[in-house]
């Protein structure tokens, strides 16, 4: 990790960098929108994405929960690890959600013991709080910019 | 026509584009570029609609009920959403830009999308035989 007294302040690169994502964005809203109305069902981003988690991206639901964490929970408190080992974290518990094969296993628990709820909303708050733990972003007020 | 193959490649694409440019943004020497800490400093101000569709994606993507609110008119959360995300926006766009957003209100985007996207735009809602507005001859 580089010190961070020698990083810069650049405003018009971070607007570049807005940019970008604002053009993402825009053209992911217009492939869906054009997706969903031709004349191929189930084409989606959206359904794409549901198939993709249905056959074992659990790990997906995973980030989305780390993510949100991360992006919409900052604290004021010091963090327990740094942001590079909070990091690595998050991807090392992802790699191990891969590695034992959690999700067809969590699967046939709750196929074997009939409970009516999706096994993502354990994968999305297991993401919520290590992302609460290990991976959010310091408080607004000491890192601003428009 | 895009069939669901490429929409995949598509898919991924783009997220490993996302993963290479913030590792980039992360290492080079601009403070403060990051993906996360752009998305972060506006959903803590004006385009806090990012939390509320945070939600409600989450909630489309990976949870969803199987009884259709609305009925057969599937097209209506997906309208629906829009039109709340484009008023989150005009309110967003008022809002002083030295503001900074209450964690507590995070919370509430975060949930009230997410409650949305599983009981009113579901993936998993058992279809309805008759569709009033057929779109899909288009």
């Amino acid at each position: 990790m580089k010190n961070i007294s020698s990083l810069v302040n650049n405003k018009s690169f971070i607007k570049k960098v807005q940019y970008i994502l604002i053009g993402l964005f825009l053209i992911i809203i217009g492939l869906d929108v054009y997706l969903s109305l031709d004349s191929q069902d189930g084409n989606t981003i959206s359904n794409v994405i549901q198939d993709q988690t249905d056959n074992g991206l659990f790990v997906l639901t995973y980030f989305w929960g780390t993510l949100a964490a991360n992006l919409f929970f900052t604290s004021k408190k010091p963090k327990l690890v740094s942001s590079a080992v909070g990091t690595i974290i998050v991807i090392v518990i992802a790699l191990l959600i891969l590695f034992f094969n959690i999700e067809p296993k969590l699967n046939l628990f709750f196929t074997n013991n009939q409970y009516d709820f999706s096994i993502y909303t354990i994968s999305m708050v297991l993401g919520f709080i290590i992302g609460l733990l290990f991976w959010r972003q310091e408080d607004l007020k000491t890192t601003h910019n428009d | 026509m895009i069939d669901i193959n490429t929409v995949e490649h598509i898919i991924l694409a783009l997220m490993g584009f996302l993963i290479l440019f913030n590792f980039y943004l992360n290492f080079n020497n601009i403070k403060d570029d990051t993906i996360n800490v752009i998305l972060k400093n506006w959903a803590y101000n004006k385009y806090f609609f990012i939390t509320f569709l945070w939600g409600v994606l989450g909630g489309h993507f990976f949870l969803g009920t199987e009884t259709p609110v609305f009925g057969s008119n599937w097209w209506l959360p997906a309208v629906l959403v829009i039109s709340i995300v484009i008023i989150l926006l005009v309110i967003g766009k008022r809002l002083d830009k030295e503001l900074v957003i209450k964690r507590q209100y995070q919370f509430l985007l975060l949930l009230s999308g997410l409650l949305y996207g599983h009981f009113f735009w579901s993936q998993r809602h058992i279809p309805e035989i008759d569709f009033p507005w057929d779109l899909t001859s288009i």
